[in-house]
């Protein structure tokens, strides 16, 4: 960027320190008083025709405090569900009767007697459990912050991690870890917000700069230059903002807590939100106010002057011709469109935008929903080195409380070395990941799955719980030979086409040739190296049911029995990681039960037990979740794209007198006039309806794939595979809104112009 | 002839413009200069190209091609707000269709230029009473122009254009819509302030008569401009 500014021709250079006491010298103006005085005199004194930007501010605003609020408060639920959760910080288990002596004897015995600020905890509780007849301990310290790395301190202070031993933070802990990057969400989500904003009142803005460009063009012939008319311009818009930051904050604040106070959550809101909002909405209206004034500064003035007549409409002389021999109003008014063609297309444009904006609102709001209903695991187990066998799990999974347990035995295709033929029809087009076959030049290679170990109870256990979608029968692939299932999905997208019956090919790894290159990580790369270095073993499969396991692995599935995985992979079948889901609604007692099952379970394993936390998690959401502020804002959004119907439309009108004067001049009558504006509306109502649906759907799509598929493939969302699916009553509402408004904003101005050409009249005719 | 300085220069101005297939030459390779203090008189027929030319001197329009100087600046050169402000500081305009904004009165019409340039005070007061009273608008100043008659509403764009005393005035048929009595009363104060303060003043007629009291007289023809031989 270049930073000077021509003086008398010449160009003046300026150094930052002039940059900034020019940028001083102008906000000094800017702000000066009787600037202010006279912003806020004007838009006060001329509200009827500033009334669109009142409701547009307050409607960005109210979006920024019903976010805030909803941030601050989950955060207070968030904190108090925590402690209620857990009254220690962390917890050390699996101690032996040996090990949790000696500590206490050799280190905490000594630290008790100190004062708390140089021990560094506020208590500690030991809680003896037992596990194939040996006494274990578990001991739960309390710290004066719930904070990870004071945990961390204290186990490291006082040896507390000790062999066969396991740390486990509170829930109070876990969340403040997750705390940064929630604040980098919120961030995220002030900032868009922002955008947004920035974008609607750009827009409204956009249209009364363009209504008034014979006003600048004047300015600017006698002296206006850019900053000059940021003072004019801007100023209006700045008071409006101030006046309506109190009533916005009111609304936001109040609707917000309303709703986080009916689903149970506690309402809470920071002190330091209110700096953030002035700074916040400053920013908006000056990004919304800047690039409106610069397309009107460049511009030669006699443009604006001259554009007066024929603002923004375009006629084109060609097709003027056509205008003979065509009938009033109809196809007078079809032309008409011709001839506004550009204010026809920014208006279509900017209201549509706005209907996509509350579509993709609710949208995300119903995905939201969704993936707070997808169940999470309580507890997961990563098991020693033994792994958990058939036995313990089916143990887990009967014990009290326990819902049920998922597991999964699997082996990467590309970790041994094996890869699976298929047909060119049986992977989508779009995949990538498969090279000719040197098994057959004409099927397909491709390493993108994982070998599966499949049993009885495994089957059993997603069938009670309806966790897989499955067409063919899954039990095939224990009873009938060389039979596997197979799933199609990578990362939430179908890449993959199979039906039962078909077959497959897998080719498993016999022996090695020739080198190989491994300095490259990428599955084609290998696949194709491993082609021509290895010989392999081909076994020819059928596909007995295709199953969706509803994972968002970056793998597809070939699952088998126990027998054929082992022999196939060399894997025993030890268990890695068992997931447990409990029951809804357990009692903290119940809960305590289950966990100690968990606990146990993973003491026999030689493994540790992870806390997911998961029903603080979903108390949280529950209470205090983003859909319902989401579709709040979603609606505020919506109510906008009235108001850009209606402020459009009727400072449009105002060019149109003339017209209206010069049509009755000359002979028509208002029937015929006001068939005129309902037809020209109806005109506008169509596409309207059209591109806002059209446009709506394919915004959605495309976030959809954006979430579903990109955001899955990347990890940050997981275990959530989404539908694309839009509720017909939000189409309804996109419909039905934008159809009206077209056609009442287009006709209301016309009774307008009726009733003052009338009250004209009278005047007249009394005086 | 004594030394003067050159105040105006254009040089091989070319404004056209074009709409699908067919072009316009509004101004068609127009060199002229105008001295420092001067009156100048353009005459020329209907759609011959004056109004044009005048807005590329005045700086209110680009020209397609050639350069106009004024006050020892290249107009072409400068960004669009430093020519606001050259406008604003030294340049002042009269337009042909007067160009009043609707919703403002004729005072503040009157006063926008006063308002948009950061020019310290040049008491303006007594200069605004002087310039209403002999433009005979004074009891009219509260006035919409849409209640003004097409006469006074020129009558509020001269004073207008003369409130910030600027130092070249360019005045785009400033009699057009008055009578003879008015306009002759008009062209001597356009004549006197000039004289007061030294400006330089472009005026656009069809008026012969009037154009007979400038220093010189240039017409336009199709585009083109030259000294006109009486
Ligand atoms: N914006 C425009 N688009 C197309 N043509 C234009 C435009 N402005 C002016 N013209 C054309 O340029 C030519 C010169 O116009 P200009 O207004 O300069 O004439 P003029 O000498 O001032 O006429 P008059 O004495 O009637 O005011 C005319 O033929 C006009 O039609
Ligand atoms: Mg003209």
């Amino acid at each position: 960027m270049k930073l000077g500014r021509y003086v008398d021709h010449k160009y003046v250079r300026y150094t930052p320190v002039d940059a900034l006491r020019r940028a001083g010298r102008f906000l000094r103006r800017f702000f000066a008083p009787s600037n202010v005085k006279h912003a806020f005199k004007n838009v006060i004194s001329a509200r009827r025709e500033y009334a669109v930007f009142f409701i547009a501010l307050i409607a960005t605003q109210f979006i920024f405090w019903s976010s805030v609020t909803v941030f601050d408060s989950r955060d207070a639920t968030a904190r108090a569900e925590a402690s209620s959760l857990a009254d220690w910080t962390f917890a050390v288990e699996g101690y032996t009767q040996e090990q949790w002596f000696d500590i206490y004897n050799r280190e905490l015995l000594v630290a008790d007697a100190r004062e708390e600020q140089y021990r560094g905890y506020v208590s500690y509780d030991a809680e003896a459990y037992t596990v194939m007849g040996e006494k274990l301990y578990s001991v739960k310290f309390t710290l004066p912050e719930n904070n990870r790395a004071d945990c961390d301190f204290i186990v490291l202070k006082y040896s507390l991690d000790k062999e066969g031993t396991s740390v486990r933070y509170s829930p109070a802990v876990d969340y403040e870890e997750g705390r940064l990057a929630s604040k980098a969400f919120e961030t995220v989500v002030i900032i868009v917000a922002g955008a947004i904003s920035a974008f609607m009142l750009l827009a409204l803005f956009l249209i009364r700069t363009n209504h008034y460009k014979f006003k600048y063009g004047v300015y600017m012939s006698f002296g206006a230059d850019f900053e000059k008319l940021l003072e004019t311009a801007g100023w209006e818009l700045f008071a409006i903002a101030v006046i309506t930051f109190l009533p916005a904050a009111i609304l936001g604040i109040g609707v917000s807590a309303l709703t986080i106070g009916l689903s149970g959550g506690a309402f809470a809101l920071e002190w330091d939100r209110i700096p953030l909002a002035m700074l916040w909405t400053f920013i908006v209206v000056l990004v919304a106010v800047l690039p409106s004034v610069k397309i009107l500064s460049v511009k030669a003035p006699i443009n604006l002057l001259k554009a007066e007549d024929n603002s923004n409409l375009v006629s084109s002389p060609r097709r003027s011709k056509r205008m003979f021999g065509k009938k009033y109003p109809f196809h007078y008014e079809l032309l008409s469109f011709l001839r506004f063609r550009r204010y026809y297309i920014n208006l279509l444009a900017s209201a549509v935008a706005f209907s996509t904006f509350f579509f993709l609102g609710n949208f995300l709001s119903d995905m939201m929903i969704k993936s707070a209903n997808t169940p999470v695991p309580a507890y997961t187990i990563s098991a020693g080195e033994g792994g958990l066998d058939a036995y313990d799990i089916e143990e887990l999974a009967e014990t009290q409380g326990i819902d049920y347990v998922l597991w999964e035995n699997s082996v990467s295709a590309i970790g041994i070395g094996a890869h699976a033929v298929i047909s060119r029809n049986q992977a989508a087009d779009n995949y990538s990941n498969t090279v000719p076959a040197a098994y057959d030049e004409s099927l397909r290679a491709d390493n993108n799955f994982k070998f599966l170990s499949l049993d009885e109870f495994m089957i059993s256990t997603a069938e009670k719980n309806g966790l897989w979608s499955v067409e063919g029968d899954p039990r095939s692939a224990l009873n009938e030979p060389n039979t596997v299932v197979v799933s199609e999905y990578i990362n939430n997208s179908r890449d993959l086409d199979f039906e039962v019956g078909d077959k497959i090919i897998i080719a498993v790894f016999a022996e090695q040739s020739g080198s190989i290159d491994t300095s490259r990580n990428d599955k084609k790369y290998i696949l194709t190296q491993q082609l021509e270095a290895y010989d392999f073993a081909y076994l020819e499969l059928t596909v007995g049911a295709v199953v969706d396991f509803a994972d968002t692995d970056g793998e597809y599935t070939i699952g088998m029995s126990p027998a054929m995985f082992s022999d196939i992979t060399g894997k025993s079948l030890g268990v890695s990681e068992a997931q447990i889901y409990l029951e809804p609604d357990l009692s903290p007692a119940e809960k305590q039960t289950a966990y100690a099952a968990v606990r146990r379970m993973a003491a026999i394993c030689g493994g540790s037990v992870n806390d997911t936390y998961s029903d603080l998690y979903k108390a949280v959401d529950e209470r205090c979740g983003y859909q319902n502020a989401l579709r709040t804002c979603a609606v505020a959004i919506m109510l906008t794209a009235p108001l850009i119907w209606f402020f459009s439309q009727s400072a449009f009108a105002k060019k149109r007198r003339k017209e209206n004067m010069m049509l009755s001049a000359f002979g028509a009558d208002r029937a015929a006039m006001k068939k005129q504006y309902l037809a020209s509306g109806v005109m506008l109502a169509i596409p309207a309806c059209v591109l806002a649906t059209a446009l709506s759907t394919l915004v959605c799509y495309l976030v959809f794939v954006l979430f579903n598929e990109k955001l899955a493939a990347i990890g940050v969302i997981s275990g959530v595979r989404f539908n694309f699916a839009i509720s017909p009553l939000a189409y309804a509402v996109c419909a039905i809104l934008n159809a009206v408004c077209a056609v009442v904003a287009t006709y209301l101005p016309f009774r307008k112009y009726c009733r003052e050409v009338d009250e004209a009249e009278k005047r007249s005719r009394t005086e | 002839m004594e030394e003067r300085r050159i105040i105006l220069e254009t040089e091989d101005i070319i404004k056209q413009y074009k709409q699908y297939d067919t072009v316009v030459t509004a101004v068609n390779r127009a060199t002229f200069r105008v001295f420092d203090g001067e009156f100048v008189a353009i005459i020329g027929a209907s759609g011959s190209g004056k109004s044009t030319l005048l807005h590329i001197c005045a700086g209110l329009d680009r020209p397609n091609h050639g350069k106009v100087i004024v006050r020892g600046n290249n107009l072409s050169t400068m960004s669009a707000d430093e020519l606001s402000r050259f406008r604003g500081n030294f340049l002042g305009m009269v337009f042909q269709n007067h160009n009043l904004i609707p919703q403002f009165t004729a005072l503040e019409n009157i006063l926008v230029p006063t308002l948009m340039c950061n020019k310290p005070d040049l008491s303006y007061e007594q200069h605004l009473k002087k310039l209403v009273t002999t433009l005979g608008i004074a009891d009219r100043l509260h006035h919409l122009p849409s209640e003004l008659s097409g006469g006074q509403q020129q009558r509020v764009a001269i004073a207008r254009a003369l409130i910030n005393r600027p130092q070249v005035v360019f005045a785009d048929e400033p009699t057009g819509n008055l009578d003879r009595k008015n306009a002759d009363e008009v062209l001597e104060l356009l004549i006197q302030t000039k004289e007061l303060l030294g400006q330089t003043l472009v005026m656009v007629t069809h008026d012969l008569s009037i154009a007979e009291r400038a220093d010189r007289i240039f017409v336009m023809e199709n585009g083109n401009i030259e000294p006109y031989r009486r």
